[in-house]
């Protein structure tokens, strides 16, 4: 009786799941193999959706973009996290509030920070005001979201302004699992701060470093709103990222068989990029 | 068992009684876009709306405002999945692509004559929009078009008094006009301001001058978005911008347009009717004068259509009585009560009224009018639309030259046409 009652818990949760999460991922495989329309006249098309997507050279560029955009957020938050989990791992006064206040970005709206954001890049906007008008950092205002060599960086700090409070909190977890007699032992046989650092809090925070990039690396991916927010993929397409570009086939285009197929190479690559950095990075730990 | 009974019962108790009760009404569902805070909105449902319900006893119209961002994503799943509305005030841009994927009625084929009258109501330019593969799958219900505002201010000041006609003297009053008010070496006013780079702002300057986008039969893009008049229009705006005389607006940034022509830092910029209310808002003393978008030579001024139309989606039940509502909504009655709110009539004898004669500036939208063009009429307008964004930010960013990417646009077009 009991196991059957548990059953009975276990199925609103189950619906949901199957119905929003897994049933969705099999239709979108399906529909990526058709010329799909919601108004029920789709046609059978075969690979052409996904031979169609790796020729393009606009998912090309989209592609370059998603990857520059991860190769600088990534490392951007973990080191930044980095430093700031080492610095708030010793008992400081206000601690538990500059890690509130470090990891309050992530709970918050992406979309809503989008339109800040927006708001403190504009050519009359706060940043200018405190890098032009106060601190004279740059000659002239600068429209950050319209040139197209700043606009991915705009964005890109923005990435890395919204992740470093979730790295860093994932740090302290790490952190606090390596034994203090071993840092005490290190400084009786003479070791400085930086050699503890990296002979002893480094190698042991491994299997959490590893945690945590291909967590990120799998989320940088998945960049969208801030870009669809803030530049719709312009200037000249320098920030277009790979769900903008699949976003506009399936939903502006509604191409929605391309957008499906779209998604599938996307996911497939980022599987392929997670098993390479956990293969590459499995290492035991010692102690 | 008796609580269940007494459960079903009472289910059955309760839609017998609803049933009976909306037996009489026959509800029609209306979504559109009006802004619910001002006169256009709350005219529509609080006096149009009644009023076409008394002429039709056992008629409601269910009237539903969705904010335009959504708008077309909420109508298309409502369609697909099976609860769409019986008649939607759509923007004019959305019907070829509804048309084509089945989802309009055919109102040419289900109205016949009828139609064919109502038709001939309303202006050409507004009509052409609904126009799909032989037949119309839409009416118009309201227009607009944009213009030039001038800052008669900043104009005097420099000893000129009238706004520029022609491509020559508009580029001669942008440079007089432009210069640093207050010498700090940079510049502050600026002769003319343009809103951003999609078709809506850029295409009037290539129709001005002669071009155009695609032949008339909507079959080809080459030899027409390329041609010596298309790249000469956008090569004036190109070189206007790089010379430092036209504002930042144009690749987004600066101060919005509005704002700086009430600020005086504008000499000329380019808006629709809603321009009045908004700049008066803010500005309520400043002086709005308006003229025609100037023209290259030999040809004339020709601005771009926008507004809504009228479509009924093919799922609907009650088919005849949307289309009496649409019919009601083009009386000249309801023309003239939603003129007062901001709304352009679309149908041609309104403009002869008193009403019209004696308006403040819809007089100037009417002119403009009668030779706007309407943006590609075609299923893939996104497509178009992304295509010509691209070649005017390449070319104004002097990353191509204009003709390279007017070429590359047009080759592109050329492609997206072909598509079904």
């Amino acid at each position: 009786m009991k196991t059957n009652k548990a059953y009975l818990f276990l199925l609103p949760g189950a619906i949901l799941f199957l119905t929003f999460s897994v049933y969705p991922i099999f239709k979108a495989l399906q529909m990526s193999f058709f010329d799909w329309s919601i108004f029920g006249r789709s046609s059978f098309v075969g690979w052409q959706n996904y031979i169609k997507a790796l020729t393009d050279p606009d998912f090309h560029l989209a592609m370059r973009n998603t990857i520059y955009y991860g190769l600088v957020t990534v490392p951007g938050q973990m080191i930044i996290a980095m430093i700031v989990a080492v610095l708030l791992d010793r008992k400081l006064k206000g601690r538990v509030i500059y890690r509130a206040l470090y990891f309050l970005p992530v709970v918050t709206s992406w979309v809503v920070v989008s339109f800040i954001f927006k708001y403190l890049y504009n050519q009359q906007g706060l940043s200018n005001y405190i890098l032009n008008d106060l601190l004279h950092f740059i000659p002239e205002n600068i429209s950050w979201l319209t040139n197209p060599k700043t606009a991915l960086w705009a964005i890109m700090i923005l990435g890395i302004w919204k992740g470093i409070g979730w790295t860093m909190v994932i740090y302290l977890g790490g952190l606090a699992g390596i034994p203090r007699e071993l840092y005490e032992a290190a400084k009786v046989d003479g070791a400085n701060v930086w050699q503890q650092f990296w002979r002893i809090t480094l190698p042991l925070l491994r299997p959490t470093i590893t945690f945590v990039l291909i967590m990120l690396a799998i989320g940088s991916f998945n960049v969208f709103i801030s870009v669809y927010i803030m530049t719709q993929g312009g200037p000249l397409g320098q920030t277009e990222v790979a769900l903008t570009y699949m976003y506009r086939h399936a939903f502006d285009y509604l191409e929605l068989g391309y957008g499906a197929a779209v998604s599938y190479i996307l996911a497939i690559i980022i599987f392929i990029v997670s098993i390479i950095q956990y293969k590459f990075l499995r290492v035991p730990t010692e102690f | 068992m008796k609580k269940l009974s007494i459960f079903l019962m009472l289910i059955l108790l309760f839609t017998t009684i609803s049933s009976i009760a909306f037996a009489g009404d026959t509800v029609i569902k209306f979504w559109h876009t009006y802004n619910m805070q001002t006169e256009e909105g709350k005219t529509m449902n609080e006096v149009v709306i009644p009023a076409f319900e008394k002429e039709h006893p056992g008629v409601k119209v269910e009237s539903l405002q969705i904010p335009y961002d959504e708008f077309r994503k909420k109508l298309l799943t409502s369609i697909a999945g099976g609860k769409a509305p019986d008649i939607v005030r759509v923007d004019i841009i959305w019907v070829p692509e509804m048309a084509k994927e089945g989802l309009l009625t055919n109102l040419s084929q289900e109205f016949g004559e009828e139609f064919d009258k109502y038709k001939s109501k309303v202006f050409p330019g507004p009509l052409s929009t609904n126009y799909y593969n032989g037949s119309y799958y839409g009416i118009p219900l309201d227009t607009n078009t944009r213009v030039m505002m001038w800052n008669k201010k900043l104009f005097q000041a420099a000893g000129i008094n009238n706004p520029p006609t022609t491509f020559t003297e508009f580029k001669e009053v942008v440079k007089k006009l432009t210069k640093d008010t207050d010498g700090d070496g940079k510049i502050d006013q600026w002769g003319a301001a343009i809103g951003s780079l999609w078709p809506w702002h850029i295409l009037p300057w290539i129709w001005s001058n002669g071009g155009s986008v695609t032949n008339s039969g909507l079959t080809k893009s080459t030899g027409y978005l390329n041609s010596p008049e298309s790249v000469g229009a956008l090569q004036l705006l190109v070189d206007l911008y790089k010379d430092g005389y036209m504002s930042e607006t144009i690749v987004g940034g600066g101060e919005d347009t509005g704002a700086g022509y009430g600020n005086d830092h504008y000499g000329m910029i380019f808006g629709g009717p809603w321009f009045w209310p908004i700049i008066k808002g803010q500005f309520p003393e400043k002086e709005l004068d308006f003229a025609l978008y100037p023209h290259g030579e030999g040809a004339q001024s020709v601005s771009v259509v926008g507004g809504e139309n009228m479509i009924i989606p093919t799922t609907s039940k009650h088919k005849d009585i949307a289309w009496e509502f649409a019919k009601y909504l083009l009386s000249e009655d309801v023309q003239v009560k939603m003129a007062k709110t901001g709304q352009i009539p679309v149908v041609s004898s309104v403009v002869d009224t008193k009403y019209f004669k004696s308006h403040p500036y819809f007089g100037i939208f009417m002119e403009q009018l009668k030779t706007a063009n309407a943006r590609t009429v075609h299923p893939q307008w996104n497509r178009i639309k992304e295509e010509l964004h691209k070649a005017f930010e390449a070319a104004i960013l002097g990353k191509m030259t204009s003709q390279e990417a007017l070429d590359k646009a047009s080759n592109e077009i050329d492609k997206i046409l072909k598509m079904k």
